[in-house]
């Protein structure tokens, strides 16, 4: 099967400086797209932006410009990449190339945005080494990713995306490839770094309990669309669209005494390919209305309590959509 | 808000409930997923082939030589061994389709004359006297696949001689011997591959699912085969058969060397798809369920590389192809009476000859075409037997 | 990674070993006295030989001994450099060949340098350029290069040049240069017929590299590293050489290093087509006479190059690849 698809339609998110965002969601749902799209990281000849902004303030002239626009090839942008706007990945494994050593990659990045010289770009990434904890800095400077744990090269890849202090950091299922022990200790190590360089912290992930620890602010995304998003005490204690709801409830709470059943989203995500127009989770909705929910166009956000938005053919009306990312 | 809330917890309890689940909306799933469920690997695997228009070129190029060798006896006009001596170096003629108009084909009757140069008795082109095509004429008696005699060939002249190819030294039409030649050449390929395969599917399978000293040993014989340079291994061990062995006997014997170099790679290949095979859980649950080894290599691992193993057939007979065809030319292939593309070419050995009648260069071109049909064929293959990758 | 080495060279001792056994037992496949069918095998085409060279012989292979002790009269004459005789030229083989085994060397390393630098920026104009016009011209090109077989490129091109260029396409040098003292223009005239079999031979390999280059190139341009390179702020250019091409050069080597028995094959054909004088005219010489210690001997010298061909590949794939020598 061939065609276009809309991987992304309608997210309208805002970042604030030392706030973090969670952008949560199932697998295939849109969110690695959405964060690679803010750096123009998508291959350019199997995707396109058609249309929206992403609206940045840069660090030195506070100027904001519109990433959509520019070249994603240009020298604007790759003057942001690293430097303001920093990104980690899923796969610590995979991210780092092993056939150069870990300083390598480190100071050629400080090198590219700084210029300073080797040695001092050195002594910076041993630096960057300590804060993220990894203890014999000056030693494993040398050494090669593949004899470093899953955790010590995420550690390396966070030190790698900070070395020049970004004000934007995106983190895409950063501890998801890690143990759960690990991915505690970098939880932690992210949250301290962030009020230490005061960044705005985009972070994805599909675990529910890494929101709750990190995130300020939760926004759920469905094949593409944002669906509810609020503060994360909002969205937690008040989940009102039908697949948070189902997100929240399908979670086991380990103690707790019940005979019940567990209690799954029924049905899995469809080919993102084969949806038509109106609400694509009807399939698996359990309060679907064949009149309102078939054949509309997609429900505007509606405001249910300040601060708190909802994406749902049966709690609003069709308006145009509006906010933009800063 | 409160409604909202009230809706909130209605929505629990359904989720709880999970009786509110309408299996009717999920079966509008769109019919192009259905389709995708229900399609077979066989037929995506045909539909990815089929889509690969230069894949589908190679596959007719090879139906092709494979049907004109097994009718070739018919399809040349004269047989192996008939020599028109006087017509000796002919250079290839030219049909030409319409007389007058008229459809009917015809080459030009042959004049002698003497060369300035050499000062050789040659013969050229006499526009004055126009022979007729005849197809469907009697010519020299034969045996259509080694088993039926007839006499009737496709087309062929009553009188002079129609050469499409040129002739040889001994007046012998090059079309027919390169027709008849393609037998040899083609089926040497299959008849080596064939036995590669049996030696190599075992092996190779053998030594990528018991794993340990077997696959240690085997991958050490694999090594050493490998160390010698293939074609002087293969020209070392022709030569030592010996000249008083009959020329079939000949022929098996080359088939079987150069499958003992064969084998090599493809029991590599086999391995490799079998190490990977090995992880997968089929394999693991079989094995939990109490089969016993023979069972899961025969039931479960070979036909799981089956496509694999038809692409890397397909694959592999370029490499035979070429090697009974080098080694023929260089003489220490297959012998005379018996002809293949390669001993057709031992007459190109003569550089002085070659370079006055650079004709009898043609057999390698269908050596170069046979190859670059299976290459394209294989390739399509390989493409297609992994469907489920764009 | 010296270590390394060392643990690879000793590693090629039993191989060595076993492979002059296998050579051995090719060499007595001939029925009769080796001695006997080679006098007659010599006289039939016309040369001849003296009683005291095949009272020699038969001293020097111990051929009235049994098989264990032929094997070892022949084998440990190689440490010395003493390969064996040959009746029909009635000169050691070493004479014989030593020389030509250098031509052969030459040819095929050429082959292999013209290989890697013909593949590589095709390869990755290729993968960067898929499915354009260029990467299928360039497709094309190479399944037929693939196709074709060596010695029918070698007669193509004897023909071509001979007929249609009007120059000298065999041997090393044109006819009139034969005597000719070593000048600057000499050289020149060798380089000219250097370059068609060094061209033939690698085109084959060419065709194999370019398409795994590109194949390799395009797998890892979706990899992570690739992106997080990318992500960094760095040039496209930078990304791609840095970071692509560098890791697709590894599997490349390997290739590379698969070649070789490729091209010392190739460079048997190669050079009886076109009358170079690598060792393929004397083997195959040797051989149609059965005169079988020579051709084990050459068979011999060419397994072992290939040896050392592979060793140094593997050197070379251990330098590149970091993972390796820590293994």
């Amino acid at each position: 099967m061939d065609g276009i698809v809309r991987a992304v339609d309608g997210v309208s998110l805002t970042l604030k400086p030392g706030k973090t965002i969670g952008l949560v969601g199932e697998s295939g749902c849109g969110k690695s797209v959405t964060a690679h799209s803010v750096l123009r990281l998508l291959p350019l000849k199997t995707s396109q932006i058609t249309e929206g902004e992403i609206l940045f303030r840069r660090q030195n002239d506070k100027e904001i410009i519109d990433l959509v626009k520019i070249d994603p090839q240009g020298k604007l942008i790759r003057s942001i990449r690293g430097k303001e706007i920093a990104i980690i990945f899923q796969e610590p494994m995979t991210s780092l190339s092993p056939v150069y050593t870990v300083g390598n990659q480190i100071i050629e990045a400080i090198i590219l945005h700084q210029q300073i010289e080797y040695q001092e770009a050195r002594e910076h990434a041993i630096q960057m080494l300590k804060s993220v904890g990894l203890g014999m800095a000056e030693s494993m400077i040398d050494e090669y990713p593949h004899r470093l744990s899953g955790g010590q090269r995420q550690r390396v890849m966070i030190a790698m995306a900070l070395s020049c202090k970004p004000s934007l950091l995106i983190a895409d299922e950063p501890t998801t490839a890690l143990d759960v022990t690990i991915q505690a200790q970098i939880m932690e190590l992210l949250k301290s770094l962030q009020k230490q360089f005061q960044m705005a912290v985009l972070i994805i992930t599909h675990n529910l309990g890494v929101i709750a620890e990190m995130a300020d602010e939760i926004a759920v995304m469905y094949l593409g669309r944002i669906v509810e998003k609020g503060l994360s005490r909002q969205v937690f204690e008040n989940p009102l669209h039908p697949y948070t709801i189902g997100l929240l409830k399908s979670v086991p709470i380990i103690g707790q005494q019940t005979k019940k059943k567990l209690a799954p989203i029924p049905g899995s995500v469809p080919d993102p390919l084969a949806i038509t127009r109106g609400c694509a989770f009807r399939l698996r909705c359990p309060v679907y209305k064949q009149k309102e929910c078939l054949g509309q166009e997609n429900a505007a956000m509606v405001e249910v309590e300040p601060g708190h938005f909802i994406s749902c053919l049966l709690y609003g009306q069709n308006n145009g959509v509006g906010g933009n990312k800063n | 808000m409160i409604d909202y809330q009230e809706k909130s917890e209605h929505i629990k309890k359904l989720y709880e409930r999970q009786s509110t689940f309408d299996e009717s909306i999920a079966h509008q799933m769109m019919s192009s997923e259905k389709l995708a469920f229900a399609t077979s690997q066989w037929r995506m695997m045909w539909r990815k082939f089929i889509r690969n228009r230069i894949a589908v070129v190679g596959g007719i190029v090879i139906l092709l030589f494979y049907l004109i060798a097994l009718f070739a006896n018919f399809i040349a006009p004269y047989t192996l061994q008939e020599r028109m001596t006087k017509y000796s170096f002919l250079a290839p003629q030219r049909i030409h389709f319409f007389n007058e108009g008229k459809f009917q084909p015809f080459v030009y009757g042959l004049k002698g004359s003497r060369d300035p140069v050499t000062l050789m008795r040659v013969y050229v082109p006499d526009p004055e006297k126009r022979i007729p095509v005849r197809f469907f004429i009697r010519g020299e008696p034969y045996k259509l696949i080694g088993l039926i005699p007839a006499s009737t060939h496709l087309f062929g002249v009553e009188e002079g001689i129609v050469s499409l190819l040129g002739t040889d030294g001994q007046g012998r039409d090059m079309f027919s011997r390169i027709i008849i030649g393609s037998q040899l050449s083609l089926t040497i390929g299959l008849v080596g591959v064939a036995l590669s395969l049996i030696i190599g599917a075992f092996l190779g399978v053998s030594s990528g699912y018991f794993g340990g000293w077997v696959d240690n040993l085997i991958q050490r014989m694999i090594e050493i085969i490998r160390s010698f340079p293939p074609i002087p291994l293969w020209m070392a061990l022709t030569a030592a058969l010996p000249s008083h062995w009959s020329p079939l006997r000949v022929y098996f014997a080359i088939t079987v060397i150069l499958s003992l170099i064969g084998w090599t790679w493809l029991a590599r290949q086999l391995r490799g798809k079998v190490l990977a095979l090995r992880e997968e859980d089929f394999i693991m649950a079989a094995q939990l369920a109490g089969a016993s080894n023979r069972w899961i290599i025969f039931r479960h691992l070979i036909p799981a590389t089956f496509s694999h193993i038809i692409v890397i057939s397909t694959l592999a007979m370029p490499a035979m192809i070429l090697a009974e065809s080098a080694l023929s030319f260089l003489g220490l292939g297959l012998r005379p009476p018996l002809t293949s593309w390669g001993v057709l070419l031992q007459q190109a050995q003569n550089i002085q000859v070659l370079l006055l009648y650079p004709w009898l260069m043609i057999p390698g071109f269908f050596v170069a075409i046979s190859i670059l049909a299976f290459n394209f064929l294989g390739d399509g293959l390989r493409d297609a037997a992994d469907p489920y990758t764009v | 990674m010296i270590s390394y080495i060392i643990k690879r060279i000793l590693g090629m001792i039993p191989t060595l070993i076993i492979i002059s056994i296998i050579i051995f037992l090719i060499v007595q496949l001939p029925p009769g006295d080796f001695v006997t069918s080679a006098q007659a095998e010599i006289a039939a085409s016309g040369g001849g030989m003296d009683a005291s060279a095949v009272e020699a012989m038969r001293v020097r292979y111990g051929l009235d001994q049994p098989m264990l002790v032929q094997y070892w009269k022949w084998v440990s004459g190689f440490p010395r450099g003493d390969f064996g005789f040959s009746l029909e030229w009635s000169a050691p083989v070493w004479d014989i060949i030593a020389g030509r085994l250098g031509w052969t060397f030459l040819l095929s390393g050429l082959a292999l340098v013209f290989m890697w630098i013909v593949s590589i920026p095709i390869g990755i104009y290729s993968a960067r350029h898929k499915y354009s016009l260029g990467d299928n011209v360039f497709s094309f090109l190479g399944f037929l290069g693939l196709s074709i077989p060596d010695f029918m490129l070698s007669l193509i091109w004897l023909v071509f040049a001979t007929m249609v260029l009007g120059i000298s396409a065999s041997g090393l040098y044109s006819p009139q240069m034969f005597d000719a003292p070593w000048s600057l223009v000499k050289f020149f005239d060798l380089l000219n017929h250097l370059w068609p079999p060094v061209v033939i031979m690698g085109i084959v390999g060419t065709a194999e590299l370019i398409r795994i280059m590109r194949g390799n190139l395009l797998d890892i341009l979706n990899q992570q590293y690739v992106t997080t390179a990318r992500s960094k702020g760095l040039e496209e250019k930078v990304v791609v050489k840095k970071y692509a091409v560098r890791m697709a050069i590894n599997p490349l080597i390997s290739v590379l290093g698969m070649q070789i028995p490729k091209m010392i094959s190739s460079s048997i054909i190669v050079g009886l087509v076109l009358s170079f004088p690598t060792v393929g005219p004397i083997f195959l010489r040797a051989l149609i006479t059965q005169d079988m210690y020579l051709a084990g001997a050459i068979l011999l010298l060419m397994t072992v190059m290939l040896l050392i061909g592979n060793l140094l590949a593997d050197i070379a794939l251990a330098w590149v690849d970091p993972r390796i020598r820590y293994e």
